[in-house]
């Protein structure tokens, strides 16, 4: 579904070179729940973003069936994300004036949906992630997990062959990351492809592809030891 | 979307109320001032030049030049209506009188509005009037009057040169009864006299005929401050007739020949000609005759006050546009920080779908809404202020008859305008957010 050949991403940083992801080559089918695994400063969440056309890469290529996301404009690629993509961050994300509804319609209305179906759709969305009670809640009115929870609805609303997740667990507990990791296992098997950047090796055994990162290289293994790991 | 842009960008507005509210307050009292000093204006300016029309469009004042003795030169004319009657007859605008052995070569010439008349056919009326200020007493008071003399027919045909010259009691000057007066309501209010009863004037008993109602208060007070021009002092003086008594033209030319301050002829010209063309033949003709008179047309001296004013009002107005012009840029000052505390926000946006051109009027529904609001309270406080302003105004002046004007225009241009600008205050903010970059903006703190 989604390729990445010869991938390179730095940065200037200063006089001085950075290099978040190099010669970085990568193939993931439609419906596997992929995992991308490295310490901090590794390039994850670059990648991450690469593949979620936040960001553009220096050099190579990136396929998204069929599209090179590096020849669209800002607007072709606002306009993927919408349609095709879903974001999760560790730290929610959520637009603090908007309840938890409307943070989850937002990108429905962004892509042109009417109110109402984009209202009926959140509604949905949010039961789906059982908070069909808390809707009408403010961001500072839920808890970490409700937020990841609003924010996994919030990134499943337009139905997107991609959802990223960029440290979905980091700011969770161990049980409540464990139910935020499950559920999105589970969007897997219901045609979306999920890819998870985390460094808790915790949840690798989620994982149908494991993909792991070094100082910007994909690796075959990693010491898991020097990972942190979140308890 | 734009809906839901807007809820969004209320909501921000909302969610820091207080610097939204001293934004808006900025916009507001730009708004404000704009619509008070131009209602006040207008409404100042429509009180002055409906003076000019209670006279006629269609007038032109002969007003003497400098060196020019205007009881002399005009003599003992009285003037009339140039119909066949009048100007078949020279009984009716009476001989042409000579100047004083006191006056200039240049100012011996007499003026013949005969002559005038028939020189200038589009003349259909004249009147003359002199000024003078003479001892007034009675039994029990004594002191000094404006004395107008006007002659019948300017009393009949220009009665708006005169405030109206509206009577609240007896009768007005008749031909044939030279020692008759009619007083100005002052006048007869300070003296204590009524109809029938006898002053004296200059030296010369007068009966007292009639008394007038009070002048229009903005005729005496509106256009004494704030008009000025060639012909229009005249204009004033003639006008305000509270203070004034009036004696027939004749018996005051007779009586105190040597004692007038100032005169003026009073024309009015055939419906449809050309007054410029008209006031050229009028110059050649008073050439002719050798009479040095100046001709100004009320249309010209409407169009003087109005010219005044007008730079009055625009002077206002920019005082007042800078004040816009300060609101503005505070919430120009707003937006900028606005985008800064909100770049995560918008590096979310950005992140779930939104485009660049989304996130730009994301802001800019944000300022516009903040102009639209601050001119809406603009404007009424700008209402309320005008009728407070009026109000004082006219207090001060002793006027309260005129009321500020509110051009459709305005009210509206001002709402839209305020919206504009609002919007034109975000707009590089608003540009500054919708280029940032998504991960830079997520990454903000």
């Amino acid at each position: 579904m989604i390729s990445l050949v010869g991938v390179r991403k730095s940065y200037k940083r200063g006089s001085k070179a950075v290099h978040a992801v190099r010669d970085f080559d990568l193939d993931i089918s439609r419906g596997v729940f992929t995992i991308i695994m490295g310490p901090s400063g590794s390039g994850k969440s670059t990648l991450l973003h690469l593949i979620g056309c936040l960001d553009t890469p220096t050099a190579g290529r990136i396929m998204l069936e069929g599209i090179n996301l590096a020849a669209l404009s800002s607007n072709e690629r606002a306009e993927l994300r919408s349609r095709r993509i879903g974001f999760v961050f560790q730290g929610f994300h959520q637009i603090a004036n908007l309840s938890a509804i409307e943070n989850v319609e937002l990108p429905m209305l962004l892509s042109g949906a009417t109110r109402r179906a984009a209202r009926a759709r959140a509604r949905a969305a949010l039961e789906r992630v059982s908070l069909g009670g808390r809707i009408d809640h403010r961001p500072t009115e839920l808890s970490g997990g409700e937020l990841q929870r609003v924010a996994i609805a919030r990134a499943l609303i337009n139905d997107p062959d991609l959802v990223l997740a960029d440290e979905p667990t980091g700011n969770l507990d161990t049980e409540t990351g464990q139910q935020v990791t499950c559920l999105l296992r589970d969007l897997a098997g219901c045609g979306s492809t999920p890819i998870v950047v985390t460094h808790n090796p915790e949840y690798a055994k989620f994982a149908g592809s494991l993909v792991c990162l070094r100082d910007g290289r994909r690796v075959d293994s990693l010491n898991t030891s020097k990972l942190e790991v979140v308890t | 979307m734009n809906i839901n842009l807007t809820t969004l960008a209320w909501r921000n507005i909302r969610s820091r109320r207080t610097r939204s509210w001293l934004t808006i307050l900025g916009m507001l009292i730009g708004v404000m001032a704009i619509v008070t000093l131009i209602s006040v204006g207008t409404g100042v300016e429509n009180a002055v030049l409906r003076q000019f029309k209670d006279i006629g469009l269609d007038v032109v004042l002969l007003t003497p030049r400098i060196g020019w003795s205007s009881t002399a030169s005009i003599g003992s004319h009285t003037g009339g209506s140039l119909g066949e009657s009048s100007l078949g007859s020279d009984s009716a605008l009476g001989e042409p009188i000579p100047m004083g052995d006191n006056e200039s070569p240049v100012e011996r010439a007499e003026f013949d509005p005969l002559r005038l008349c028939r020189d200038v056919p589009d003349i259909t009326e004249i009147g003359q009037i002199a000024t003078r200020v003479l001892s007034i007493s009675t039994e029990e008071l004594a002191g000094f009057v404006r004395v107008l003399t006007p002659s019948h027919d300017l009393i009949a045909r220009f009665p708006g040169l005169l405030g109206g010259f509206v009577l609240a009691r007896g009768r007005s000057l008749t031909p044939g009864n030279p020692r008759e007066v009619v007083l100005g309501a002052h006048v007869a209010e300070d003296m204590g006299v009524g109809i029938g009863e006898t002053i004296d004037i200059g030296g010369v008993s007068f009966s007292v005929v009639g008394i007038l109602a009070p002048a229009r208060e903005e005729r005496e007070a509106i256009g004494g401050d704030l008009v000025s021009g060639e012909g229009v002092e005249v204009f004033q003086a003639l006008s305000s007739t509270d203070d004034a008594v009036f004696v027939p033209y004749d018996e005051a030319a007779t009586l105190w020949q040597d004692r007038a301050m100032s005169s003026m002829v009073a024309i009015r010209i055939r419906t449809g000609v050309s007054v410029t063309e008209t006031i050229s033949a009028i110059n050649e003709a008073l050439t002719q005759q050798g009479v040095s008179m100046s001709p100004v047309s009320t249309q010209a001296l409407a169009d003087n006050v109005q010219r005044t004013l007008g730079m009055v009002k625009t002077v206002l107005a920019s005082i007042a546009a800078i004040s816009l012009l300060v609101g503005v840029v505070g919430m120009m000052n707003t937006m900028y920080t606005a985008v800064l505390e909100r770049t995560r926000e918008i590096g979310i946006l950005k992140s779930i779908g939104a485009k660049d051109r989304q996130v730009l009027g994301l802001f800019l529904i944000d300022s516009g809404l903040m102009g639209l609001a601050g001119g809406i309270l603009g404007l009424a406080f700008g209402i309320g202020v005008s009728f407070i302003g009026t109000s004082m105004l006219g207090r001060l002046l002793g006027v309260t008859s005129f009321s500020p004007a509110f051009l459709p225009w305005l009210l509206i241009g001002v709402v839209a305008l305020s919206f504009v600008l609002g919007a034109l205050a975000g707009a590089w903010p608003a540009w500054h957010a919708s280029r940032l970059d998504p991960v830079r903006a997520l990454r903000s703190t």
